[in-house]
């Protein structure tokens, strides 16, 4: 019972992201970086942290692409494209990780908070408006600053932050759905508070749910990105954003476009990717879009 | 409305004093000795004493906690450790640096997001719609650093358009003060930057106004203006813009949020002497009293902001002013 | 004799979908008279708005419209360009009371000012005559003038609703357009609004010597009993019956109409059921060959379904749109016994 459920849902989100051209776009690039994060030890073809010899013997230092290194080498003489997979997977580990964990803990705010009303509603409220008043980055790099550049103080340190936006909107429409018929015949029924929210309320908010998955995932790589660009990024983990960084310290960005051109490409298609589906998703919460 | 004015008032003041107390506390957790981001390790055991005691370190906790506080209000915010000058002489220029590079870019973003949005909803389904929705969501994909880089190497390397980095070039005498702002050099010194900080910020507001406006334009009171032989751009701007407004006012306040995100960025790629390349630069290099009290700084900013757009919310929509006082 | 202020002929307008095109009007001729109030009946979806958004050009850029002939007291209002036809018809000639007033107002200007707004569109009158016209009005319709600085979410449905007439009378319009002014109330409250109406209509004519006709759009057949002069019943995109309110009444030709007479519970026969037409009213996609009511008529003959009906004149100044006109008597004895509806 519960499989087919979930292959009819699956089926169903398929549909309605391929409906619209944007959507086939960013399914098509999110499954390409999908592929590339989980078959990385296949797809390097070298090691990201060795430099390398080109085939005239000397450091393969800042090479432009070509046919031994086809998107280029960095100043220490590191294979870019061995660098990008690489880092692929990282950035890809780490936007799905915090995207996930952050829509988890704003949803359950936002329909704890809408359903119940009064004192919880005032509290978790005011604690959202608090973490409202937190600059994202800034606070990325304080805590990164004062615990140390791993990876999963990124990810800890984002999903602090990204939960706040998912929350606000998921109250207000929880704050709606609550008056409906249904859920007050629910209520009538004598059904557990538990079960209305979760079985009654949060099945209607999937798409407004879905749509703010992506925006996580999103703004999660973003912030990523930027922390790493400013060098409180993992050293250990290589991320796009990272391979910034070590380009913008080496000085070379005037010449060497091609250290500068992948991991930026990456990074805008991949978000786009996401901002585009969450588009289609917004096309359907709101139809008057298309219309007329 | 002034009733208004002082509930929100009365909990930003709760929101700031809650964001100094996490602070307080994110610090404290620090691993190791939790003196340490006071007092510089880098003094000798006698000097740290002193300071410790001065600064009361060895005082029980809630006391510490008031210390801070008043520190805080008073503005006394310790000194730096890489330079042992006073933090707060530290950021006081900084601070102006960044304010007016985000306002320069904040009137460019709602100047061109209002604006197209409008255009947009106009020529709904155009070629114009369709394109400047692609290059919106893609400017919101690109991390300012992205576009920041992108325009030095087209604009300052390739056509030595504009210069590279930093607020001034270096060794011109100006007059200090609002002249400062006013100078070409300065201008041309802020126009990349700038340009990199509205694109951050540009594709929220162009969207939502076009969606707005779009949804606006559904309404019985815009068919209403219509049947009274109103005049389309007279519909567009004073029936349906002037409504469509109010998402964005909402939306601006969780804007400026992520904002100084790319703030902190832009300030790093173009140089500019502002509060953003300050926490950088403290963080790095573990100056705690710096990176502390410029986080304090920018999350005042944050939040300050947000309750001037609750305010001009309540303003612009007059439906607000019911609501707020039914409920208390 | 009154001249003819509105002369439509055979207009059409139909909606662009997904599903197909939607013949939401489907060649309507009808003609309104200067100073009489013309009542249009049908049931919901039957192309009522449709018709009013068709004269007013008030569609959406899904819908084509066509039409042999709309003639406005003089104008050509086929050949209008868009500027003519805002300046001098819009709100000046003809003006519209929307259904559902509460939300026609623009929620964040104040109400005097979105009616001043109306005269400053068309008018050079200076801002003491515009308060002083708006004030007027107000109390016509019977609202305080301080309500004028009021915000629409400060004053309750009715009110809003005494605005929007008040609104509309503002240029001195030959033709009001009235759409359901009474749905969604409770009869008392209809009646009341009915019997209001009425004496603004009067009293505003006194005053200001113009004439104004009134198209009054409405499914309840008790409404337009009350206020017409002149009736139209639609179904399903076209006129079925047009005629003077006492002859549709006392002398009703059309089987549909018969049927709608049936619905209305008398006062006099208390003990009579209610008597109403199966069925329901077709898809306006399909094309329907012959006359739209067929399916539901019970005095239907094969040739019902073959041949469209011409909408013509069996009396004087009384339409109608069917073949058997010739068996009314019949019919009309007939469609007074629940049996007939039955089969």
């Amino acid at each position: 019972m519960k499989l087919e459920a979930i292959k009819n849902f699956t089926a169903g989100q398929a549909r309605i992201i391929t409906k619209n051209k944007f959507g086939v776009f960013g399914s098509v690039v999110l499954l390409f970086f999908g592929l590339v994060g989980i078959l990385t030890p296949w797809l390097a073809p070298h090691d990201p942290w060795v430099s390398l010899y080109g085939a005239d013997g000397c450091l393969a230092m800042l090479r432009p692409p070509c046919l031994e290194f086809p998107l280029g080498t960095t100043i220490m003489g590191r294979d870019i494209l061995s660098q990008m997979v690489y880092a692929t997977r990282t950035t890809v580990l780490i936007g799905l990780v915090s995207g996930l964990i952050s829509i988890i803990i704003g949803a359950n705010f936002g329909l704890l908070s809408g359903y119940y009303g009064g004192k919880l509603d005032e509290i978790l409220m005011r604690f959202t408006d608090i973490v409202y008043g937190m600059p994202f980055l800034p606070f990325l790099i304080v805590l990164i600053a004062l615990f140390g550049r791993s990876l999963w103080f990124v990810i800890i340190a984002i999903c602090c932050i990204v939960w706040r936006t998912s929350a606000r909107v998921i109250r207000a429409q929880t704050l709606a759905i609550k008056q409906r018929q249904f859920i007050l015949a629910a209520k009538a029924r004598g059904c557990s508070n538990f079960r209305i929210i979760y079985k009654h309320i949060m099945p209607n908010l999937l798409p407004l749910l879905l749509l703010y998955t992506s925006f996580n995932i999103a703004w999660s790589i973003l912030a990523e990105a930027g922390a790493s660009f400013l060098g409180f990024g993992d050293p250990s983990n290589l991320s796009w954003g990272g391979m910034l960084y070590n380009l913008w310290i080496s000085g070379k960005v005037r010449t060497a476009w091609w250290w500068f051109a992948w991991p930026s490409i990456c990074i805008i298609l991949l978000v786009s990717s996401l901002v585009f589906i969450s588009r289609a998703y917004e096309e359907i919460a709101n139809p008057r879009l298309k219309q007329r | 409305m002034r009733e208004f004015i002082i509930r929100r008032s009365f909990y930003t003041l709760i929101t700031l004093f809650s964001v100094a107390t996490i602070l307080f506390f994110i610090f404290r957790m620090l691993p190791g000795d939790p003196t340490a981001q006071v007092v510089s390790p880098a003094l000798d055991e006698a000097a740290q004493t002193r300071l410790k005691h001065a600064f009361g370190l060895d005082r029980p906790l809630y006391v510490q906690y008031v210390l801070y506080l008043k520190n805080l209000v008073t503005l006394n915010w310790g000194r730096s450790f890489t330079t042992s000058k006073p933090v707060f002489d530290m950021l006081g220029y900084r601070f102006w640096n960044t304010i007016f590079l985000m306002a320069a870019g904040l009137c460019f973003t709602l100047v061109i997001g209002i604006g197209g949005g409008i255009i947009m909803a106009w020529r709904r389904n155009s070629a114009l719609d369709v394109g400047s929705t692609l290059v919106a969501l893609i400017l919101q994909s690109a991390p300012p650093f992205v576009t920041g880089i992108l325009l030095l190497i087209i604009l300052s390397y390739r056509f030595d358009l504009f210069p590279t980095g930093g607020m001034l070039t270096p060794g011109i005498k100006l007059q200090s003060g609002i002249l400062l702002f006013l100078s070409m050099d300065f201008l041309h010194h802020l126009v990349l930057p700038t340009i990199t900080v509205a694109f951050y910020y540009l594709a929220t507001p162009i969207l939502i106004m076009r969606d707005s406006m779009l949804e606006i334009l559904g309404s019985d009171f815009i068919e209403l203006a219509k049947a009274k032989g109103l005049r389309p751009h007279v519909i567009m701007l004073n029936h349906a813009a002037r409504n469509a407004l109010l998402p964005i006012v909402t939306v601006s306040s969780v804007m400026v949020g992520f904002a100084i995100g790319g703030q902190v960025i832009v300030e790093q790629v173009f140089s500019w002497p502002g509060m953003g390349q300050l926490m950088v630069q403290s963080a790095s290099c573990q100056d705690y009293p710096v990176a502390q009290a410029t986080f304090m700084l920018l999350a005042v900013l944050v939040i300050v902001i947000n309750l001037l757009a609750d305010i001009s919310y309540g303003y612009l929509d007059p439906r607000i002013k019911l609501v707020r006082s039914m409920q208390e | 004799m009154k001249r003819i202020l509105l002369e439509i002929k055979n207009l059409k307008t139909s909606y662009r979908t997904e599903k197909g095109t939607v013949k939401a009007v489907d060649g309507v001729t009808l003609y309104i008279k200067e100073n009489e109030v013309f009542g249009l009946v049908g049931e919901s979806g039957c192309g009522k708005s449709t018709l009013i958004r068709s004269i007013m050009r008030l569609l959406p850029q899904s819908a084509q419209m066509t039409a042999e002939m709309l003639r406005f007291s003089g104008y050509d209002l086929l050949s209008m360009t868009e500027s003519e036809f805002r300046e001098k018809i819009l709100w000046q000639e003809i003006s519209l009371v929307p259904q559902s007033a509460m939300n026609a107002l623009n929620p964040v200007y104040r109400v005097g000012n979105q009616i001043m707004e109306a005269i400053r569109a068309h008018r050079e009158d200076d801002k003491v005559e515009r308060v002083r016209k708006t004030e007027d009005l107000f109390h016509l319709v019977g609202l305080q003038s301080a309500f004028m600085k009021s915000y629409p979410h400060e004053l309750s449905g009715g009110m809003r609703q005494r605005a929007m007439i008040a609104m509309s009378l503002v240029l001195e319009p030959a033709l009001i357009i009235m759409d359901e002014p009474t749905t969604g109330l409770d009869v008392l409250v209809q009646e009341r609004i009915l019997r209001k109406l009425k004496l603004i209509r009067q009293t505003w004519m006194e005053r200001s010597g113009a004439t104004a006709s009134i198209l009054l759009i409405t499914h309840d057949i008790s409404v337009i009993a009350e206020m017409s002069d002149r009736i139209g019943i639609m179904y399903s995109g076209q006129l079925m019956e047009m005629a003077s309110a006492m002859d549709l009444f006392y002398e009703p030709y059309h089987p549909y109409t018969l049927g709608l007479k049936n619905s209305f519970p008398s006062i006099l026969a208390l003990d009579s059921d209610l008597i109403s037409i199966p069925g329901a009213p077709p898809n306006l996609i399909e094309e329907i060959p012959g006359c739209v009511f067929a399916a539901r008529c019970p005095f239907a003959i094969p040739e019902c379904r073959e041949i469209r009906p011409e909408f013509r004149e069996v009396k004087p100044d009384h339409f109608i749109a069917c073949i058997r006109t010739d068996h009314v008597e019949d019919f009309r004895r007939l469609a007074g016994v629940k049996s007939t509806w039955q089969s």
